[in-house]
């Protein structure tokens, strides 16, 4: 049982993976604060009443150290300024750009995830409450907890004095476990959103109405053309939920069967995109960690040049 | 005087234990967040655990004939004209205007927001009451997709500009 855990978990992987999913990780965290506006977006709940501030408990102990005060629910932990927040997202950024070049890779990574963690229970405070976040804070504290800045990234170029070594060739037993992590966090996403719709509503929650419900009010309510046009097509719109109750329940295959991805992966990023252009919401972080499922190290492996036989000697 | 002959060979049985040192933390790391989110996945359905979540987005089920619930606020001084108070002239999100605006008003219950709303009112117009009216969408999902119809008035609550 040791033996096979830590085969699975531990068994050396390249780093290149692990790298790739560093850069595309951070470039979707910064994409997702200047899509969300999230500055705005903070300052915007500064002036809300103190009544509508009701903090999560990890939001609480986190501020615990500002100091003590009241909130809607009469416990401990001061509400902090929506400067001091702002401060924070400034952090986040700055730890983001630091942890997508590989600078103090481990150290930026575990900063970003800790500001990303403190500026989203803030924003939940008030109730604007999303599950957009999560996945990509557990994936960041993971690869702050690895050789995440192993290859490609400034800390490989000044370990080695500017000659990296050939990125695709370091292995280490501890590039594979956050990415394995982050691949079965989906599958028990996706269950717990399949049990969530046939718990609460059966079989009826694939009737066809039910999303073009859903298309129809937030298309008026964002203003979603697409979304707006398919609430139109009941069948193809049934046909839709009948696919994601299929792929949301099965998506756990592809992790046992990594040859499954190549129906899975698409699948998914096609389903994320349509729900942010038909439904807008913004799914990045879960888009962007897709990429824990495509054998980077691999792929590019495949796509170099191969020596000719003789050139090695010459 | 370290002498590399000498240490290595207690190095790699050192390194090899720090290394299994490092696997047993993140087996146990690794456990409790896959636990964790299994347990609260199939559970819990508030934020308390944030970041370990369910997610029962869209969980609900609709049928035809349901009227969208996409709430909009009307603002009106002293029974005069109503003026729609969107989320974008609120500068807040979709979601935190339909909690904080909408549903208390809904719910007979109006939230400190809908009076601070009230009250910057008042002030401006130099009005004796404030009322705050939320009306549906006013389209209802049909096979062929959504139907307009006239907003249905969905409650309303009236301030009394001389007690701010």
């Amino acid at each position: 049982m040791s033996r096979a855990w830590n085969t699975y978990w531990f068994a050396p992987a390249p780093c290149f993976n692990l790298a790739v999913v560093r850069i595309i990780a951070c470039f979707a965290i910064l994409f997702f604060a200047w899509h969300n506006q999230l500055y705005t977006v903070i300052a915007g709940l500064g002036p809300m009443p103190h009544e509508s501030y009701s903090p999560f408990i990890m939001f609480k102990v986190l501020n615990a150290p500002l100091g003590w005060g009241a909130g809607a629910d009469g416990i401990w932990a001061a509400r902090p300024s929506s400067e001091f927040v702002s401060l924070v997202l400034t952090v986040f950024l700055v730890s983001a750009v630091i942890g997508m070049i590989g600078l103090l890779t481990n150290i930026s990574l575990f900063v970003a995830a800790l500001t990303l963690l403190y500026v989203a229970l803030y924003k939940y405070a008030f109730g604007d409450f999303h599950h957009t976040e999560p996945a990509m804070i557990i994936a960041l504290f993971a690869m702050a907890l690895s050789p995440a800045g192993r290859v490609l990234s400034v800390d490989s170029w000044i370990r080695n004095r500017g000659k990296p070594a050939d990125p695709l060739s370091v292995l280490s037993p501890f590039a594979g476990w956050p990415l394995k992590l982050v691949q079965w966090l989906f599958p028990l996403f996706y269950l717990s959103a399949v049990y969530s719709k046939l718990t609460h509503s059966g079989l009826d929650w694939a009737n066809g109405y039910t999303l073009q419900w859903y298309l129809a009010r937030d298309g008026i309510a964002g203003g979603h053309v697409l979304g707006m046009w398919l609430s139109q097509y009941h069948t193809l719109v049934m046909l839709g939920q009948i696919g994601v109750l299929l792929f949301q329940s099965t998506f756990f295959l592809c992790v046992i069967f990594p040859t499954l991805r190549w129906i899975y992966v698409p699948a998914g990023l096609f389903l994320h995109t349509m729900i942010y252009f038909t439904l807008g919401a913004p799914f990045f972080s879960w888009i962007s960690l897709y990429s824990v499922f495509i054998p980077w190290s691999a792929a590019v492996s495949r796509l170099r040049p191969r020596k000719a036989p003789g050139t090695a000697a010459a | 005087m370290r002498n590399s002959a000498l240490t290595a060979p207690s190095t790699a049985p050192e390194r090899r234990s720090r290394e299994d040192l490092a696997k047993i933390a993140i087996s146990v790391i690794v456990t409790t967040i896959l636990a964790a989110q299994v347990l609260i996945g199939f559970s819990y359905r508030g934020g308390q655990t944030f970041p370990m979540l369910a997610y029962p987005m869209y969980m609900r089920a609709h049928y035809e004939g349901e009227r969208l619930n996409d709430y909009l606020g009307f603002v009106s001084a002293d029974g005069g004209e109503e003026k729609a108070l969107g989320p974008e002239a609120l500068e807040l999100s979709p979601l935190l205007y339909q909690k904080t605006i909408a549903a208390p008003i809904i719910n007979g219950k109006p939230s400190p927001l809908a009076a601070k709303i009230a009250q910057a009112t008042c002030q401006a117009g130099g009005a004796r009451g404030i009322t705050i009216s939320i009306y549906d969408s006013g389209y209802t999902i049909r096979r062929d997709g959504p139907v307009r119809d006239a907003r249905k008035l969905m409650g309303s609550t009236t301030f009394d500009c001389s007690a701010f």
